[in-house]
């Protein structure tokens, strides 16, 4: 009989445990002075990060975000692969240079040159010519606290999160990033939600999406950032804002929210999916959402009821990008035509 | 005390023995075939216990790098011995009451199949197949089908939850097909029970199709593969074996009987090959071997290579007749004349069986020994029994003559072809030899090794099991064909970040390869374990990067058969192929070779490889690694035998070459048919080799014993042609006729074997009757002899 035949809850990211005892380990290790301690700093110590493998078929690897980079489309993913489209998606190449194979979970442009990359390992990749080379603005192999989402508002104001409530800014375009501490949220004594998304509404507000339902708002570029619970116990992963500034934000299990007064209240969205929501983008007041198991979302309504469709082959999707064709899915297999 | 370098020394106890061992022979030639007798009915018995038998482990090259990875990680990785059920509905897809129900049924009736490893099964029924289940509360790892469910509570609601669990739990293109028409099966098969009997293949095949038999009706389909159903479907189709035997037999027999015209020198020959074979029989069983479906045609070979001889003998026979001897004087020459070219012959066709040994094959090797039995055997019926036996018989003059005027009426064309032997004649048939000889060499440059075809290659495409492997193979990711790579980490390296990036590294690049249809692997794993761990999200789709956390995820996928040992010092890699064409596996193999070249890590190894594929390569390398030696090892018995006859280096040229041609010939049709070279058809190439020589042997001996007579050799030669050339076209042309019907064989390397050595009996022939004369002719120009011209053995008739 196998372990996993009786059903088993596990409350945690089971990351988070092992992660803590491990830091734990490498802080004590030194202190100790004992050297034969295999801990994360003793594996780090020998990882050196590797450049991203140049592939033929890096168009079906893993996309994981892709975005705008003025004309250009810019897709990230697996293994540091990073795609460039200058044709609307038509014909893609893989980029010239990506000094880390790390696996790169967002990405953002602030304009059509300068544009930046986080990921695992808690890497900040920047380009300043419009993605087709990458240097590394911060590494941090010791911890592996994954990045999961970045938001620039211009070409110097930037926020990167991840995971444990990791928020890093910078306002010198990624020259120097700084941790920043946040509030805990209310009811709870210290601040480790997961921060799967950040967003703004180009009005000058900043968005993030987590875990435990939580929206946080910044009005002051990222410096500081208030709470405004949704009501949801699950995590989001994903959120955007609107051309009227109407809020959606998606995550576990088809779960959809909605607000219209800048995030101080939020209602649930019955999309009748029930597969987690990837990534959602705005645009021509349309709203698409893409989701695991070959599930797609789309809105004509701002949001307030979407029409499901699933892939016959149930791939999941992982990433989409408005274009002027119309929205292009990107999955785990990479490109979907 | 014999000088063995005295020419005329040898010569003379040559002879001197042949007459003893004649005048020996005929004396006691009752005693001698009554004793045969009593040998043949003491075999037969034995031969009749004689059965089909086929082994998985057998085909294995001992020694193989390969191998050795695959015995030493057989416990902790996916065997190579699986069968695959699918259950399959004829219209609509699989998630109905009836379907779920259908498979259940299957998956309890695979559980309890003999043999069967029943934790392993699996199928969306078992508790194997389980399914991370996100919720907002956290995460669940329940059972794919609750274990409370039994078929008759499905409802449509439980269905769609099942579909969907399916789905989520990445089991569609593993257990559901793509089409979700159908659904699999999947058990793994030990090859001996716990009281270490091993598992009897061909009755394992009736247990299937009984199973398939029950479940199999007008709503769903049973689709059955894997090793077992293959090499039963195989034993099955070779028993019709004896179905073409039979009429091989008659049709050789009404080809003698046409030939002589007596009924006793039709069933002679052809009782002496029985005879011998019922010997072979016998001792395979004294010997404690079965007979392998893929080695059932090699008794057939040697019983055509026994009618050949047997043919040459009646020739001499009823040549001796006609010269006005006695039935007895008769058989006394022909046993004289035809036991060295016989011998010569026969110890040829021995030694090119004998070669096989070389490949480390056991079941090669089992197909080497039965058979150079087999054919040492033949020494004793054909060279010995056949005139013994013959000169029992008494034949008139009467009967000779009228054969012989026969013969010559039917040879008149073979003075058109015995001016061959013209020099001039001579050069342009050498020029065209040559000319063939070079086409050939270059088109069969880059010949295919192990099979060229998808499926069970040993079966037609159009066989149910090569039908049922096509569906499933288009219908499903983890095909039927897989190569597993090891990777190997010092012990206790189940906290070793490195192990899984390393193999992540190694995955990205190798699941491109075409060919490859999909790679699970412990890297693969630990991203799913990650990313499901994480409430599923693909952004935590990595190798986690802490030990710790590493450690715990390998720790859960320890509790799964197939991706690691306990300690992690051996991870896995599987690559499903699209199928195991040479091509395919080879293409693979060598981008892994490229890998581990390019990408080395510190303390890790990659070694290949298990799997079926992994087998397969295996044998291909061996295959193709012992096929110039042996082909060599054979020309080589082949020089040193005709030198040693004939000490004369143009018999040797004469005759090896010709042959040499005929085989690359044999390569290029091998190539244009496409033909493998495969376990089944490197003995025939080899043997081709080995019978071919037989004609050269005795047109040979014949153009010595002119030449000794102090004829030219235009006149030797041509004489030489006119009394053996219609006896070896036609022993060429019922040969070739006989194992031609194999072209008809549900089994389609019976066929590839058929077409193969019709073609190479004919291709030798011809070779025999014009290159080699040609080159006789020339060789005797371009060298002239100095002494006369020995015929050693050969008496003044």
């Amino acid at each position: 009989m196998n372990a996993f035949s009786t059903p088993r809850r596990v409350r945690f990211f089971a990351t988070r445990i092992a992660a803590c005892c491990a830091a734990l380990c490498a802080s004590l290790a030194p202190a100790a002075g004992d050297t034969s301690v295999h801990g994360a700093a003793a594996a780090a110590a020998a990882f050196v990060p590797r450049p991203a493998v140049r592939s033929a078929f890096a168009e079906r690897s893993m996309i994981l975000d892709a975005t705008r980079a003025g004309p250009r489309l810019v897709a990230v993913g697996e293994r540091g692969v990073v795609l460039l489209s200058d044709d609307d998606g038509a014909h893609w190449r893989q980029a010239g240079k990506v000094p880390v194979d790390a696996t790169l979970t967002a990405v953002s442009f602030a304009d059509a040159r300068e544009g930046w990359a986080v990921g695992h390992l808690g890497v900040i990749l920047h380009s300043a010519d419009g993605g087709e080379t990458w240097s590394v603005q911060r590494i941090d192999p010791v911890e592996d606290r994954p990045l999961f989402a970045v938001a620039f508002t211009d070409a110097r104001n930037g926020v990167a999160v991840g995971l444990w409530s990791l928020m890093l800014r910078t306002r010198d375009g990624g020259r120097t990033w700084e941790a920043a501490e946040l509030p805990p949220p209310p009811g709870d004594t210290r601040a480790d939600a997961n921060l799967m998304s950040v967003f703004g509404d180009g009005e000058g507000r900043l968005f993030i999406a987590g875990e435990r339902g939580l929206v946080l708002r910044s009005l002051d570029g990222g410096a500081t950032w208030s709470y405004h619970p949704t009501g949801y116990r699950g995590t989001f992963w994903s959120g955007t804002a609107l051309a009227d500034g109407t809020l959606i934000v998606g995550g576990l299990r088809g779960s959809v929210y909605r607000s219209t007064d800048n995030g101080e209240h939020w209602q649930r969205v019955e999309t009748g999916s029930q597969s987690s929501v990837t990534d959602l983008v705005a645009f021509d007041g349309r709203v698409h959402a893409v989701g695991l198991d070959g599930v797609s979302l789309d809105s004509r309504d701002g949001g307030a009821s979407f029409a499901v469709e699933r892939r016959a082959d149930r791939l999941s999707l992982t990433a989409a990008v408005a274009t002027a064709g119309g929205v292009l899915h990107f999955s785990r297999a990479g490109l979907v035509r | 005390m014999l000088n063995p370098f005295s020419v005329s020394e040898v010569d003379t106890f040559l002879t001197r023995y042949l007459r003893l061992l004649e005048a020996v022979c005929f004396r006691f030639r009752g005693t001698i075939l009554v004793a045969l007798m009593l040998f043949t009915a003491l075999m037969g018995y034995f031969a009749l216990q004689l059965r089909m038998d086929a082994g998985f482990e057998k085909q294995m090259p001992i020694g193989h790098e390969y191998i050795q990875t695959f015995d030493k990680y057989r416990e902790d990785v996916l065997g190579a011995n699986r069968l695959n059920f699918v259950v399959k509905a004829r219209s609509g897809d699989i998630w109905t009451q009836a379907g779920l129900e259908r498979l259940y049924e299957v998956t309890q009736a695979v559980s309890f199949l003999p043999n069967v490893d029943r934790l392993g099964v699996q199928s969306l029924w078992t508790p194997n197949s389980f399914v991370n289940e996100i919720t907002e509360e956290g995460f669940r790892a329940d059972p794919l089908i609750s274990g409370t469910i039994m078929p008759r509570d499905l409802t449509p609601e439980i269905i769609a939850g099942i579909q969907r669990a399916a789905s989520q739990g990445g089991f569609i293109g593993t257990l559901v097909a793509r089409d979700q028409t159908s659904a699999m099966i999947v058990a793994e098969l030990h090859e001996r029970d716990r009281e270490g009997k091993a598992l009897d293949y061909v009755a394992y095949n009736r247990i299937l199709e009984e199973l398939r038999a029950k479940f199999e009706d007008a709503q769903f389909e049973v689709q059955i593969i894997g090793f077992a159903k293959q090499i039963g479907d195989i034993a099955d189709g070779a028993s019709a074996v004896l179905e073409f035997c039979a009429i091989a037999l008659l049709l050789t027999a009404l080809a003698v009987y046409w030939y002589c015209h007596s009924v006793r020198f039709t069933l002679l020959p052809i009782a002496c090959s029985l005879t011998s074979l019922v010997w072979q029989f016998g001792t395979l069983r004294l010997l404690g071997y079965g007979l392998d479906p893929l080695a059932v045609l090699v008794p057939f070979l040697v019983f055509a290579i026994g009618v050949s001889h047997g043919v040459q003998q009646i020739n001499f026979i009823v040549r001796e007749l006609s010269h006005g001897k006695s039935s007895d004087e008769a058989a006394r020459a022909s046993f004289t004349g035809l036991l060295i070219p016989g011998t010569l012959a026969l110890v040829t066709a021995f030694v090119s069986f004998i070669t096989l040994i070389l490949i480390p094959i056991p079941m090669v090797r089992e197909l080497a020994i039965t058979a150079s039995l087999g054919v040492g055997y033949k020494i004793v019926t054909n060279l010995v029994m056949l005139p013994l036996a013959a000169s029992l018989f008494t034949f008139t003059k009467e009967y000779a003559d009228k054969a012989v005027l026969k013969r010559e009426q039917r040879s008149a064309w073979l003075r058109t072809l015995a001016r061959v032997a013209e020099p001039r004649n001579a050069a342009i048939v050498i020029l065209a030899t040559l000319a063939v000889f070079a086409v050939a060499v270059w088109q069969s440059h880059d010949r295919v090794i192990g099979t060229v075809q998808p499926g069970a290659p040993e079966l037609r495409a159009e066989a149910r099991f090569n039908r049922d492997a096509v569906s499933i193979a288009s219908s499903y990711d983890t095909g039927l064909d897989w190569l597993t790579v090891i990777f190997e980490a010092p012990p206790d390296a189940c906290d070793d970040v490195a192990v899984g990036r390393y193999q992540d590294r190694f995955v990205a690049e190798i699941q491109y390869v075409p060919g490859v249809l999909s790679a699970l692997s412990f890297s693969g794993q630990l991203r799913t374990y990650n990313e499901g761990y994480n409430e599923g999200n693909p952004k935590m789709s990595v190798v986690p990067g802490d030990p710790g956390n590493y450690a715990a995820l390998a720790t859960e996928i320890g509790r799964v058969r197939g991706f690691m040992n306990k300690d992690c010092s051996m991870t896995a890699v599987h690559l499903f192929l699209s199928d195991h064409k040479a091509t395919t596996i080879n293409r693979v193999i060598d981008a892994v070779k490229d890998f581990r070249e390019r990408d080395r890590e510190p303390g890790l190894t990659i070694r290949l490889a298990s799997g079926n594929a992994g087998v397969q390569a295996a044998v291909n390398e061996e295959v193709h690694k012992s096929e110039l030696p042996m082909m060599l090892y054979v020309y080589a018995a082949i020089m040193v035998l005709v030198a040693l006859m004939y000490r004369d280096f143009r018999a040797v040229v004469a005759c090896c070459l010709p042959l040499t041609v005929g085989t690359f010939i044999g390569y290029w049709f091998m190539k244009e048919l496409e033909i493998g070279l495969t376990v089944a058809t490197l003995p025939v190439m080899v043997l081709a080799v080995g019978i071919g020589v037989d004609y050269a042997y005795y047109i040979y001996n014949r153009l010595q014993l002119h030449l000794a007579r102090g004829e030219n050799i235009v006149k030797a030669l041509e004489h030489s042609i006119l009394e053996v050339g219609t006896a070896t076209i036609f022993t060429a042309i019922t040969l070739a006729a006989g194992v031609a019907t194999w072209m008809f064989s549900e089994l389609k390397f019976q066929a590839d074997m058929g077409k193969l050595l019709a073609f190479m009996f004919m291709v030798n022939m011809v070779m025999a009757m014009t290159a080699l004369p040609a080159f006789a002719v020339w060789l005797e120009r371009l060298f002239p002899r100095k002494g006369p011209v020995r015929a050693p053995g050969i008496l003044a008739h």
